[in-house]
């Protein structure tokens, strides 16, 4: 049977309206979900506020600008966890057969197991991330340049490439090690809680480890700084704040690397 | 169609192997890593047209063979080809050509019409509309 071109396509775009009309399907409750599950975003933009409620600046930043790197983080993270977020239940797709079901499929599985079981009731979440940033970006005061005006749409992008990346690359640790769940969570969950503020409010080997070691410093801190214009108070050149596109597309290398590695060495189920 | 090696072959195996490593009790607390094969040097060759059955008993590895063959689970040693393409490496292009049913749950999708679940997979495989409602009406 020949593929056509487009055939692709059509399939993932027949897979996803699958999975929203069958989660539609529940249509109160999803409105419930819908609402419930911007709580947690909420949550952190309101700290941050409450913050500046005691305090004019964090590590040297004002509120504005702080607000910069908080909707930047806000928003990458929910988009990422709405369209990537699930791959966390690889250990619950090995136990049903899902995972060997995919893998019988003429189609990526990892795409596959993304739309099948992409949790539509996040999407408020990620509404509410963009609201946070476009309000940032327009409070911000920004001396708007063409490349600042690049950054402003492709900053989010990278972030939820970042983002996506790491839950794909924790995920696949549990095709070998299935309580590594903790370990994904103090990643994912961790590292957005590291992107909401300016790296410099941190410290020591935490600082290093999770702004370089590991590259957080690039969802919001650096693009920030860039938009803002200011420097690096901890002293880096200014082309470390422009190059968190090229660290995002690091980072999925990597990851699709990783999933590679870990589809080749899965075992399946032994009935 | 792809071109197969020979005319004829469809299923070509040579010194399968897939091996498991499992850990067993040793003692009362100690557990130590061993490995099993769970497949070991199947020797196989199949032609278009025939009809083959495979059997054993339980545990004799004709699932895992299965897996190698649809690119689910790669070998541990040996070769392998079906249709002329490798089954890990070519595995969606395979897919399009091989049918295969393993007892699996998750084929269908509950909460909608078995004629959606139909009409998604009619997509998944790229079953052209015209050929789908044919089908269908049989
Ligand atoms: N993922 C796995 N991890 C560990 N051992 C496995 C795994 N899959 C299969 N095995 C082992 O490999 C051997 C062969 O299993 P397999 O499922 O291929 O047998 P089978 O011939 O299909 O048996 P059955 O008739 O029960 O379906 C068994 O001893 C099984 O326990
Ligand atoms: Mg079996």
């Amino acid at each position: 049977m020949a593929d056509r071109p487009g055939g692709t396509l059509v399939a993932y775009r027949a897979l996803l309206g699958a999975q929203a009309r069958s989660q539609a399907a529940y249509r109160a409750s999803f409105v419930v979900d819908l609402v419930g599950n911007v709580g947690a975003t909420v949550f952190d933009v309101l700290t941050v506020l409450v913050l500046f409620g005691v305090t004019r600046e964090l590590g040297g930043f004002t509120l504005r600008e702080t607000m910069v790197v908080v909707g930047l983080s806000a928003f990458a993270f929910a988009t990422a966890d709405l369209l990537v977020g699930n791959i966390e239940r690889i250990p619950r797709y090995v136990r049903t057969g899902l995972l060997d079901a995919v893998l019988l499929r003429p189609l990526g599985a990892l795409p596959q197991l993304l739309l099948m079981d992409l949790p539509l009731r996040k999407v408020s979440r990620a509404l509410f991330g963009l609201a946070v940033w476009v309000t940032a970006v327009t409070a911000a005061g920004i001396d708007w340049t063409p490349a600042r005006a690049l950054l402003v749409v492709v900053a989010p992008a990278a972030g939820v490439v970042f983002f996506g990346s790491v839950f794909v690359a924790t995920a696949t640790v549990s095709f070998f090690w299935i309580e590594s769940g903790e370990l994904a969570n103090s990643l994912t969950y961790g590292g957005r809680d590291f992107t909401s503020y300016p790296v410099t409010v941190y410290g020591g080997w935490f600082r290093a480890l999770f702004a370089y070691g590991l590259g957080f410093a690039f969802v919001s801190y650096h693009p920030a700084l860039a938009l803002l214009g200011r420097a690096d108070p901890l002293g880096l050149p200014s082309w470390v704040s422009w190059a968190a596109p090229g660290v995002a597309v690091v980072a999925a290398a990597l990851a699709a690397a990783a999933w590679r590695f870990g589809i080749r060495h899965y075992r399946s189920t032994g009935s | 169609m792809g071109v197969p090696q020979s005319r004829t072959e469809m299923i070509l195996a040579r010194g399968l192997r897939k091996e498991f490593t499992v850990r067993v009790k040793a003692g009362r607390l100690r557990r130590h890593k061993q490995v099993r094969a769970a497949v070991d040097g199947l020797d196989l060759r199949v032609d278009r047209g025939e009809t083959v059955g495979y059997i054993g008993p339980n545990g004799a590895g004709k699932s895992t063979t299965l897996k190698m063959l649809t690119g689910v689970l790669t070998p541990s040693a040996g070769e392998v080809r079906v249709c002329g393409l490798r089954p890990v490496a070519q595995r969606t292009r395979l897919a399009l050509r091989i049918g295969v049913v393993f007892g699996q749950r998750s084929q269908l999708w509950w909460d909608l019409p078995l004629r959606d679940s139909f009409d998604l997979l009619r997509h998944v495989y790229r079953v052209p509309a015209a050929e789908h409602a044919a089908r269908l009406r049989r």
